[in-house]
């Protein structure tokens, strides 16, 4: 073999020759060879002192500080009206909409008062079922965090999931309400598994979890989540005013 | 808190803002470095990662998972600084004498390098590098840096570049052999 090119000696200083084996044989017989390599690495040793501007430990924070204004939170499978920052103004219109609708007919005597305060039930049953998929959505991320959790994080998952246990009660009344069984079974597992997590001993973590595999409450949430998003799809029966 | 990569995108992208504050507080420093070594200016260098992370977030349902989250956002990074060094270098074009100490001005360099008490020799150590770093294309820059300091494989700097794995490889070659000309007299008498 001839000497080893420069370009085959920078590119087997980075394990990227394809003659690795060639080139190391005659490099064991080659002192000139061997000159060059060790000037290469004395090069590349040199370039590694370029000195790097510190940013210092709180440059991550600095960055989002700065980045966040600028995005807004959304969600790939959401209609933009759904969007999660949307949501809360979302059915807060919504049930203004009910109202001003309710109310509308509300001018009605006596017996129309029932009338309308059964109807609003209902229809904040509607409005807070739109919900429901951001729920799951939350609820699912939460558990799977749990799922891959230091055993340390467990206090931060429970004070989640206590919040997601308040509003899991109030989709399950719902959905029982509006007849809904697979979802109400769906809540009403959920909200088991919320509570413990909640009420939770540091040492009880596995269990949970293992009941949570057993009962393959993650799968049902995805199955049940992927089935209101399609029925969200369709438009919701609030523009009736 | 140390939420793993996977779970920070399906927050993100399920619409959970807290998600994402964790890919960019963990990524941050990575891109700055990168973003560093290629342009040579800490402002461009912040600008990369302001718009690395934009980019990403804009990006993020079509992170497919297949390369490694770190291969996803240097790919971005690198995309938007070879994007911004062509439109500096055209503009630099511009004015017809072109002198060493302009091209400084392409890629701009701490003149007065930080650090309070840096022997004479080490800073001018540093000038030395910088302006060697200075005579590489962009795209020789970035396939070096990419190799070099972030050790990524030829595949993935390929694709980062969108080069075919010869060119990249002839790019590090490139850097490698002009570092080592501008460098030769300051290394081996150093050594
Ligand atoms: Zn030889």
């Amino acid at each position: 073999m001839t000497h080893v090119t420069e370009e085959q000696l920078v590119l087997y200083f980075y394990g990227e020759a394809e003659e690795t084996a060639a080139i190391a044989e005659h490099l064991s017989s080659c002192p000139a060879c061997r000159a060059d390599l060790a000037a290469i690495q004395r090069t590349l040793n040199a370039v590694d002192g370029m000195p790097i501007p510190d940013r210092g430990p709180a440059y991550g924070a600095q960055v989002w500080q700065a980045l966040s204004p600028k995005i807004k939170p959304r969600a790939r499978f959401f209609p933009v009206w759904l969007q999660p920052r949307q949501l809360a103004a979302c059915a807060a219109m919504a049930t203004l909409l009910v109202i001003a609708y309710l109310a509308g007919r509300g001018t009605l005597p006596g017996p129309g008062k029932v009338e309308v305060a059964q109807q609003s039930v209902a229809a904040r049953d509607r409005v807070l079922l739109v919900n429901v998929s951001d729920h799951l959505e939350r609820s699912k991320l939460m558990l799977i965090e749990l799922t891959n959790g230091a055993p340390g994080t467990l206090y931060q998952d429970q004070a989640r999931a206590e919040d997601l246990l308040a509003a899991n009660r109030l989709y399950r009344l719902s959905a029982k309400r509006n007849s809904q069984p697979a979802l109400t079974d769906l809540l009403d597992e959920l909200e088991q598994t919320l509570t413990e997590v909640a009420n939770a001993q540091p040492g009880e973590l596995r269990q949970i979890q293992s009941r949570m595999a057993r009962q393959d409450l993650l799968f049902k949430i995805r199955v049940v989540d992927a089935r209101m998003r399609q029925t969200q799809r369709q438009p919701i029966d609030i523009s009736s005013n | 808190m140390s939420e793993s990569d996977g779970i920070a995108i399906e927050r993100t992208i399920a619409g959970d803002g807290e998600g994402f504050r964790v890919l960019v507080e963990r990524y941050s420093q990575l891109v700055f470095r990168l973003a560093y070594r290629m342009t040579g200016s800490e402002a461009d260098a912040e600008d990369v990662v302001q718009e690395t992370f934009l980019r990403a977030y804009r990006a993020i349902s079509t992170y497919d998972g297949r390369a490694g989250f770190t291969t996803w956002i240097y790919r971005i990074a690198t995309n938007y600084t070879l994007d911004l060094l062509d439109k500096r270098r055209r503009r630099a074009e511009q004015p017809p004498p072109q002198r060493i100490d302009q091209e400084q001005q392409e890629w701009e360099f701490p003149t007065a390098a930080p650090g309070p008490d840096r022997l004479a020799e080490g800073s001018q150590l540093h000038r030395r590098l910088h302006l060697a770093m200075a005579q590489l294309t962009p795209q020789e820059r970035s396939a070096f840096v990419l190799r070099h300091f972030e050790e990524l494989p030829i595949e993935e700097i390929s694709e980062a570049l969108s080069l075919g794995p010869s060119a990249t490889r002839h790019s590090i070659f490139r850097a490698v052999q002009k570092l080592r000309r501008s460098l030769a007299p300051f290394v081996s008498s150093e050594l």
